[in-house]
């Protein structure tokens, strides 16, 4: 299910101008309004195909994990590659990655971390997966770097 | 609990994420609660993917007496 503003478009994006610091440069919301506002603008109000629905592109739905050019085939193989023996014995976890099709037989994995160690290519049912370490690496550090901060004030293991 | 947040983050390493997350579950009745990761699977079609969250959580303790 989807919710959509009752109000005008116009009206919306009126009320998020008016924050003092929409032209405030260097703030958050200049940034975020800056950047984000032609990307979210039709989709916030759409009410057609594809963006009503969190679903595979070729079932009609949106997402952010996949590519749009893929198959219910290529799913299943990337979903196979990824829970068999070879990818777990290469440190590969379903949980953290996005899939994208680059060509007939190439896929890219991309798994979220700050370090790049792992890229690699597999091969696996012909096909060739390049596997791509370090996607939000940016958001990870600034984690990494705040969570070192509080380590020292840690009570006990939990 | 920290640490394996860290290194989760660090080497997006989901065995250390697990880790983390045994930390979060043996802390039993917490006044603040906290838990940070690749959590919820709600948004991915095949439900196996997490996206990434934190939260804190406070007891209300006035409230929960009344409860």
């Amino acid at each position: 299910m989807k919710f959509i503003p009752e109000i005008s478009r116009e009206k919306f994006w009126d009320i998020l101008l008016s924050n003092p610091k929409a032209n405030q440069e260097g703030s958050l919301v200049h940034f975020a309004l800056n950047n984000y506002r032609s990307h979210v603008d039709h989709e916030i109000f759409a009410y057609e195909q594809p963006y009503t629905q969190i679903n595979f592109p070729h079932e009609g739905g949106i997402t952010a994990y996949f590519s749009r050019n893929m198959t219910a085939e290529d799913h299943t193989l990337i979903q196979a590659f990824l829970l068999s023996a070879e990818s777990v014995a290469a440190g590969l976890d379903i949980l953290n990655t996005r899939a994208f099709k680059k060509g007939d037989n190439q896929y890219l994995l991309t798994v979220g971390s700050i370090s790049t160690e792992g890229n690699r290519s597999m091969e696996f049912q012909g096909k060739t997966f390049e596997i791509k370490y370090g996607e939000f690496a940016s958001y990870l550090k600034d984690m990494n770097k705040y969570l070192q901060m509080a380590l020292p004030y840690v009570a006990n293991d939990t | 609990m920290l640490e394996k947040y860290i290194e989760s983050y660090h080497d997006g390493s989901i065995p250390a994420h697990k880790d983390s997350q045994r930390a979060w579950v043996k802390d039993k009745g917490p006044v603040v609660e906290s838990n940070m990761g690749w959590i919820e699977t709600y948004i991915d079609p095949t439900n196996l993917r997490a996206y990434y969250e934190g939260w804190v959580a406070i007891v209300d303790k006035e409230k929960s007496r009344k409860f």
